[in-house]
């Protein structure tokens, strides 16, 4: 269930980039977030590459990143390492968003420094629960913002 | 001297001539029996002095390396090739001083520059002082052995390599294929939640229809990439208490509330890994779950010790299978009935997981009053 807080003050400022490649699921994320009620903006980029690009304009730092794994041209975990090998975006919170629950996938997203890993179920209901706590969570977390 | 004295002398000569003439004679019966046995020695006979240069040797010794000591003296460094230099001058010198040499391998060179690998057992010949003099060895040609063994370590290589693509590939594959499925879902629910009042009954009934698929192929796809996850990570073994592993196994399914489950003996500790075992007790009891076809569903648990291996029985009261069936059902995609909620790829998946571990998997069944399946484990 979703945990309703009774003051604006209490919802932090989500500035998200959403690293996916499918539409679909972009369409999806979206859907979920415009009845969500939250503050929040969302930057999109469809795989690693652009996404590192866009990290590089500084009044796009995001303080919340949230990325698939399975991507053309530089995938989720290339990502990650290069990631949090950048002295001045490392601190970046980035939860992983994928259908693999394959365990060398997992681990090696922990190993390099996530900040959640979630599966994405195949039915839409499922799907905006886990993202609506998932959201919910980081919005009541002190966040850094740039 | 006498005649007499005479007469003895000349027939002990007599008698020593004929017994060393039989001697000698015996010699060379002895000699060419020996120059027999020496020559037609599979394994070829090296002769050497303490420099390596060659003074005896049989016919295979000629056969293998071509040089022929009645055509031409050759030394030994003329048969070692250029990286075994180093390797031959050590063990040489090792021979010299321990006076043996067991099962020592290395390459050589022909006189006719062909290369072979040898497997060389030495000894050192001393003068009657004890110093050496001498080195002998029977050298044999395991050029082919060794090329097998190559071959096979490649050919292994090779279909290692080829499974693990395979396994890529499977993995892959069904995950790409998921991606798309769950858009279908998102979608199909979306006109159901924005066009709800286009929609009429059957509309409805239809989009209700392509869920249902679409849960069924996700749930062949989770099947496939479990079945092919199995192979793929190396079983480390270690105790598992199989009464913990129930109760955690129990905790992840659905069992619908008409259905009991009693483990009818204590379980045993047994050795083995985790994630495999999990995903079989979780197949077998998904299995039992689904030919439930009675109000009062009863699902029974039992093990018993059969000394070298544990042998398990998952009792269910279900719809039971008939004869022709009982051995099918452990193939891949092969199913009885074309209930959405089975992917006919469960007790493949405990099948894998029995022969991992050495066992058996069988089936027993009354069609009507239920089944057994009875499958063993081996203790390692």
């Amino acid at each position: 269930m979703l945990l309703i807080l009774k003051t604006d003050e209490l919802l932090k400022y989500l500035k998200i980039l959403l690293i996916e490649d499918d539409a679909i699921e972009v369409m999806k994320f979206k859907r979920v977030l415009s009845n969500l009620g939250l503050n929040y903006t969302i930057i999109e980029a469809n795989n690693g590459e652009e996404a590192l690009n866009l990290l590089n304009i500084k009044d796009q730092i995001p303080n919340l990143i949230l990325l698939d794994l399975n991507m053309p041209r530089i995938d989720g975990i290339e990502f990650l390492s290069n990631l949090k090998k950048n002295d001045k975006l490392k601190h970046i919170p980035a939860v992983v968003l994928t259908t693999s629950n394959n365990f060398k996938d997992l681990k090696k997203c922990y190993e390099i420094g996530i900040a959640g890993y979630i599966l994405k179920p195949l039915k839409y209901e499922e799907y905006r629960t886990k993202i609506e706590n998932l959201l919910t969570y980081w919005s009541m977390n002190e966040l850094i913002i740039k | 001297m006498s005649d007499i004295q005479l007469e003895n002398i000349r027939e002990t000569l007599l008698k020593e001539r004929e017994e060393r003439r039989l001697l000698e004679k015996k010699y060379v019966l002895q000699t060419a029996e020996f120059n027999a046995i020496f020559q037609n020695l599979a394994d070829a006979y090296l002769m050497m002095d303490l420099s390596g240069r060659v003074l005896k040797m049989n016919n295979p010794a000629k056969e293998i390396l071509g040089y022929d000591l009645e055509v031409e003296k050759f030394n030994l460094t003329q048969i070692v090739t250029a990286d075994e230099v180093e390797k031959v001058t050590k063990s040489y010198k090792n021979l010299i001083r321990d006076g043996i040499l067991t099962n020592f391998k290395s390459l050589i060179k022909t006189k006719y520059g062909e290369v072979k690998y040898v497997n060389v057992n030495g000894s050192i010949i001393y003068d009657d002082n004890g110093n050496p003099i001498a080195a002998q060895g029977i050298v044999r040609d395991i050029t082919e052995a060794k090329k097998l063994e190559f071959q096979k370590d490649s050919l292994l290589k090779k279909l290692r390599k080829t499974n693990e693509d395979l396994q890529d590939y499977i993995h892959m594959v069904s995950h790409d294929l998921k991606s798309p499925l769950r858009n279908i879902n998102a979608l199909s629910l979306w006109l159901n939640e924005d066009y709800s009042s286009k929609f009429d009954e059957k509309g409805v009934e239809n989009l209700n229809l392509i869920q249902s698929n679409i849960e069924r192929m996700e749930k062949m796809l989770c099947g496939i990439l479990e079945y092919s996850s199995l192979d793929s990570e190396i079983v480390e073994m270690y105790d598992i208490d199989v009464n913990s592993l129930f109760n955690e196994v129990f905790s992840t399914l659905l069992i619908p509330e008409h259905i009991s489950i009693t483990i009818n003996n204590e379980l045993p500790i047994i050795k083995g890994d985790k994630f495999r075992l999990q995903l079989l007790f979780k197949n077998l009891l998904n299995n039992a779950i689904a030919n439930i076809d009675k109000n009062e569903g009863i699902i029974q648990i039992s093990c018993v010790d059969k000394g070298h291996h544990w042998k398990f029985c998952v009792k269910d009261n279900g719809k039971g299978i008939e004869k022709g069936y009982l051995k099918k059902i452990f193939k891949v995609f092969q199913k009885l009935d074309n209930k959405n909620n089975s992917t006919g790829i469960g007790l493949s998946i405990v099948k894998k997981i029995v022969d991992i571990y050495n066992g058996d998997v069988f089936a027993e069944s009354e069609p009507g009053e239920g089944t057994k399946i009875h499958f063993t484990l081996e203790k390692f």
